[in-house]
């Protein structure tokens, strides 16, 4: 049975596969010491009509304010599911429309902070909330839009637990050819 | 479709990771203040059997430097602050003849920030000074620090997690007044000192209120 479902959702479905740029601004403290920096990712989805499921990865580096080596580097590896919300149509065709997107991603960040020779790493596990503004044209599809990050991390501290909730918030514009 | 399947999935497994909790507090050590300085802030330490208190008194302006003024067992100590680095006024002053000769006077380096496991930093002071009209003395202030471990610290004011051990070596050649010292302190986010060790002594917190 599960084979055959998944059989007939590859056949319905379509893959698509992406990249994108932006800046990502820290908050939730992080902004006291770090500068907004430049977020890189790429994506591998798989499309059924207004749904899709994504394979995400984004890298970004967080620089201090003031002159100096240190840096917080997080590479982000996130699996999500969108929806599109079509708000019109081209007039070149029916595979030409535009509209909004909504995406929930959970994934594992892998964070390393380094300060010349010297280097911390650790891992977060990550929730990601976005809002994109997409149009899609024949095989490519282009977006502009946010993403909230949450990293969470916990850790028992005597009879209490310490959690840390780490919030950034990307602006981003991606590509995608859709196969 | 499979979109409600999905959805919820999704949801379980961001629920999951994010409850989870199991991240290394990379974030909360890369946003935490190790050296909080607010006006009003106290530390009460024991010292073996006894109490020793530090607190912040406010701002105030020291050989043409903005600093901040710590009273440390009521004597007043000057330090500065940036995101880089944490250093403090050193006033090392000698007394012969009946007169004081000023042999360092200094914001020396205490601290290189933001902390990270390994990272070490050091700073030499070098001058001579004549004292009395004949005597030169060579003044020599050297201090090597080195982070050298993340551990947990209980004390009676609590338990601290994600503490940054900070090893020092500080040697000091002038004078009367030479000594060398060796010492590592554990810092706490968003707290500070909470304990120090020298030698055989040790300094622990006891209470800690934040100010504001």
């Amino acid at each position: 049975m599960l084979p055959f479902l998944l059989a007939s959702l590859l056949v319905t479905g379509g893959f698509e596969a992406g990249g994108r740029v932006g800046v990502v601004f820290p908050a939730s403290g992080l902004e006291r010491t770090y500068d907004a920096a430049a977020v890189f990712g790429a994506s591998l989805g798989y499309e059924l009509g207004l749904n899709r499921l994504t394979l995400d990865y984004g890298y970004f580096g967080l620089k201090a304010k003031q002159a100096s080596p240190y840096q917080l580097n997080v590479q982000n590896l996130s699996l999500g599911y969108c929806r599109e919300f079509i708000l019109g149509h081209a007039a070149s065709g029916p595979a030409s429309n535009w509209g909004f997107e909504a995406s929930a991603s959970a994934g594992l960040g892998l964070l390393s902070r380094a300060l010349g020779s010297a280097r911390e790493t650790g891992k977060a596990p990550s929730g990601i909330i976005g809002l994109d503004f997409f149009q899609r044209q024949g095989h490519s599809r282009r977006s502009l839009g946010l993403d909230n990050f949450v990293f969470s991390e916990s850790r028992p501290a005597g009879s209490a637990r310490t959690v840390s909730l780490t919030y950034l918030i990307a602006l981003k514009g991606g590509v995608a050819y859709v196969f | 479709m499979c979109s409600d399947a999905c959805r919820r999935v999704l949801i379980l497994l961001a629920a999951g990771l994010l409850l989870s909790g199991c991240g290394d507090m990379t974030f909360y050590r890369a946003k935490s203040d190790y050296f909080p300085l607010l006006p009003g802030s106290r530390w009460t330490y024991d010292v073996a059997g006894n109490t020793a208190i530090d607190s912040v008194v406010g701002d105030s302006s020291v050989d043409g430097r903005a600093c901040v003024v710590v009273l440390r067992d009521y004597a007043p100590e000057y330090w500065t602050k940036q995101l880089t680095e944490v250093r403090q006024l050193t006033n090392l002053v000698a007394n012969r003849g009946g007169q004081d000769y000023v042999l360092e006077r200094e914001y020396r380096l205490v601290y290189a920030l933001p902390f990270v496991l390994g990272s070490t930093w050091a700073e030499s002071y070098r001058d001579t000074v004549v004292m009395q009209g004949t005597d030169t003395v060579l003044v020599k202030d050297s201090l090597a620090g080195r982070v050298a471990a993340i551990d947990s610290v209980a004390t009676q004011a609590g338990t601290f997690i994600e503490c940054y051990r900070v090893d020092t070596h500080r040697e000091v050649e002038a004078a009367e007044l030479s000594f060398t010292a060796d010492y590592s302190e554990w810092l706490a986010p968003g707290v500070g000192l909470v304990k120090r060790v020298t030698g055989t002594e040790e300094r622990t917190l006891t209470n800690y209120d934040p100010g504001h």
